[in-house]
């Protein structure tokens, strides 16, 4: 065995703790940690026996293992970029909300207000303009 | 009633309201989080529902606020109209006139009905053509609608309370259509004259937020 693949099983198995000890403090869902643990394992599998990705890489038709990895890499980034720019919108539009909420909730004070300093024009006596200062 | 988002339109909004006024009972402009003035420029000008953001969310939303506003002021017809002139606020008379003439519940205006837009680049008109194309393919909405970017449009009280759009931002238009044409509601749309200026295209849409527009609306999509 390589140094390289002692240091990266190493990382893996820490990443997999990690996971769990979250899943349990009950920051992560069990789902979720689910999910990690599988591309922990799957990591793992392909840092021990890295042949395995060259026999991968040949079904599928990729040629070399370590190809396969990069474009699988790729893919899964792809994939959690996606998945943090949809949660971001997600924030987004949860803040549009409140910006929103915040600007109706002056609204009937306004309207009140006008409508008591008798500010607010019928559409007939307003100016050649409509409007009034 | 007009709804009006308005965004750094310091120069130009108070000329626009101007222009709208004789033609709708009440105009709600959203200051959609300027940093020009605009809402200093406004907050004592009489006769308009004034709203504020606190911080810039978009045309988008700014225009849902005012449409949210305008629903509890008690609006029969509601109108989206650009604070910066762009639109021309005769042809409100119009689009208001065919929701009865056609029988529909919303009309939209079109640049591609006979009417000239004054000064539209061709890049635009090119690009227009582009995300009509695309508005087909991935959003399903009909070829047969002609303005794939229309933000004129009257809608009547009980169909703005269906289309329940939630793009911030550019994209908004296109989820527009999107809900109202593969919703039961009656559609129809006028020819409208939209006024290019220097100004309203140096701060109006760049080719390159068509990239935007599909992305904002991929990931709508995922929501």
């Amino acid at each position: 065995m390589y140094i390289i693949q002692i240091l990266l099983s190493a990382v893996l198995a820490l990443a997999l703790l990690l996971t769990w000890k979250r899943a349990k403090e009950r920051v992560i869902r069990r789902r979720e940690a689910i999910g990690w643990t599988l591309l922990w394992i799957g990591a793992a599998v392909i840092v021990l026996w890295p042949d395995l990705t060259t026999r991968l890489a040949q079904i599928v038709g990729v040629g070399r293992g370590v190809d396969l990895a990069v474009y699988g890499s790729m893919v899964l980034l792809f994939i959690l970029v996606f998945r943090l720019h949809v949660s971001l919108d997600k924030m987004e539009r949860t803040m549009t909300k409140m910006v929103r909420k915040d600007a109706l909730r002056d609204m009937p004070k306004q309207e009140v207000k006008e409508e008591d300093t008798e500010q607010v024009i019928s559409h007939e006596s307003r100016d050649e303009s409509g409007l009034q200062e | 009633m007009a709804v009006i988002p308005a965004y750094n339109e310091g120069a130009r909004v108070r000329g626009a309201l101007v222009e709208i006024s004789p033609f709708v009972d009440q105009l709600v402009v959203v200051d959609d989080g300027s940093v020009d003035g605009t809402f200093d420029l406004l907050k004592n000008v009489s006769g308009i529902v004034l709203l504020r953001h606190a911080v810039n969310r978009g045309q988008g939303a700014a225009l849902r606020t005012g449409t949210d506003a305008a629903i509890a002021l008690g609006a029969d017809i509601i109108v989206h109209i650009d604070a910066d002139g762009q639109h021309n606020p005769a042809d409100i008379p119009k689009l208001i006139g065919a929701l009865d003439e056609r029988n529909v519940d919303v009309v939209f205006g079109s640049r591609f009905l006979g009417t000239d837009s004054v000064g539209m680049p061709v890049t635009r008109k090119a690009l227009l053509s582009v995300a009509k194309q695309f508005n087909a393919f991935a959003l399903g909405i009909p070829r047969r609608l002609t303005d794939p970017q229309s933000g004129f449009r009257a809608i009547r009280k009980d169909a703005v309370k269906q289309i329940d759009f939630n793009q911030d931002r550019m994209a908004h238009c296109s989820e527009i259509l999107q809900l109202v044409t593969r919703s039961n509601l009656r559609w129809a749309e006028v020819p409208v004259v939209v006024r290019y200026t220097t100004d309203t295209l140096a701060k109006g849409q760049k080719p390159a937020d068509a990239l935007k527009i599909v992305w904002q609306l991929i990931i709508g999509a995922f929501h």
